[in-house]
């Protein structure tokens, strides 16, 4: 079976690793200004710390957005599979989804 | 955190990058004895740090080998159930061991990867990856994870179809739980296997593998970042150095022969592992 290349997928993942890098780039160039502590701010702090150029937020929203590419690559393979009405992979596809899904439930509990 | 610190990070990454590129390592292997040994950084932190490395390095490789239909996504989906449920086991896992455990186990890890590094048995798994096994046929399953590709060093269309489905699953999870674990990706043991024992083309296999690993490391570094483990700037900073120095690595990589330095690098990998040991051992580890 000839491999589908899949362009939503690959521009899931090449855009997502690039905003990040920018992100840690621009919080690297704030914490040459400003220098940050070795704390992770809340995730409720971030949007208030990225408008106030905290290195620290900036850079957590880069792991962030690093972290949120390849779960949006399984969201977009899912749609993607449930589209073309391919179902055992998009049972495959959630079943994935539902592993991440307890993961980030055990984690931030 | 100091500027010169950052500057250290960045150049640690890069260095850690380059050679993870140049020998087929991933980009997170060698963060972990420069954090963990160079800069005292405790494991779990170090750990930390490597697996979102590895998420920088394996998306941006994924997103190029899937637009040129070199991974299988169908395989690499169904391998990912079992690969994300060992990275949730091995983060939590690795919540639950001292950093000298964690220390000990990843000192024991890369020595055995240094084994087939000094042998350079991926190059044997290329001529092993065809014939001799039973194949799916029909509209099984198994079928539908048969995948083509287009091999540009063979100048041929490439097709295969997929065997021992059940091995590759366990060995997926063992790649997830040591993902988890030790902050690497899994691709070491995955690859092998999927190329000598389940008929994938190792091209395919660490395409596939590559594409998987993304999704396993984000399971476990989401564990770490649950426990606090990550810190911003540390990270931050061996992320931008990593990913720039396996990009550096990926274009200069075909015009070096790194081949030769395989062993070399071999024994700098079990000197990282001793060092590893007798701190681990003597020394005061976090």
């Amino acid at each position: 079976m000839k491999q589908s290349r899949h362009p939503l997928v690959a521009w899931t993942l090449n855009g997502g690793v690039l905003l990040s890098f920018a992100l840690l780039v621009l919080g690297l160039m704030e914490s040459l200004i400003r220098p940050a502590g070795s704390e992770k701010p809340g995730v409720y702090d971030i949007p208030s710390g990225l408008m106030a150029g905290d290195p620290a937020s900036t850079m957590t929203a880069g792991l962030i957005v690093l972290m949120l590419t390849p779960l949006m690559r399984v969201v977009v393979l899912t749609i993607e599979f449930i589209r073309e009405r391919d179902t055992p992979f998009a049972m495959i596809s959630i079943g994935v989804l539902l592993l991440l899904a307890i993961t980030i439930a055990i984690s931030f509990a | 955190m100091p500027i010169n610190e950052i500057l250290l990070l960045i150049a640690g990454g890069v260095g850690a990058g380059l050679i993870g590129s140049l020998f087929g390592l991933g980009g997170g292997i060698l963060i972990i004895p420069i954090l963990s040994l160079l800069l005292d950084v405790p494991m779990h932190n170090a750990v930390a740090t490597s697996l979102m490395c590895v998420i920088a390095t394996s998306s941006a490789a994924a997103s190029r080998n899937v637009a040129k239909g070199i991974a299988n996504v169908r395989l690499g989906m169904t391998l990912e159930l079992w690969t994300v449920a060992g990275a949730m086991v091995g983060g939590l896992l690795a919540g639950l061991l001292p950093g000298k455990a964690l220390m000990i186990l990843f000192a024991s890890a890369i020595s055995l990867m240094a084994i087939p590094m000094a042998r350079g048995l991926e190059g044997e798994a290329i001529d092993a990856d065809t014939e001799g096994h039973e194949t799916a046929t029909g509209t099984s399953f198994l079928s539908t994870l048969s995948g083509e590709f287009h091999d540009p060093a063979r100048g041929a269309v490439v097709s295969y179809q997929v065997a021992r489905l059940p091995l590759a699953m366990g060995v997926s999870s063992i790649a997830g739980v040591l993902s988890g674990l030790l902050g690497v990706g899994g691709g070491i043991i995955k690859v092998p296997i999927l190329s000598s024992y389940c008929d994938v083309p190792i091209k395919a296999a660490a395409a596939t593998s590559n594409f998987m690993i993304g999704v396993t490391a984000v399971t476990s570094a989401m564990v770490f970042f649950g426990r606090d483990e990550v810190i911003p700037m540390l990270t931050g900073a061996s992320v931008i150095g990593v990913f720039a120095g396996s990009r550096i690595g990926s274009v200069i990589g075909p015009k070096i022969h790194a081949e030769r330095l395989r062993q070399a690098f071999a024994i700098v990998m079990v000197v990282i592992a001793m060092q590893m040991f007798w701190r681990a051992l003597t020394g005061d580890v976090r």
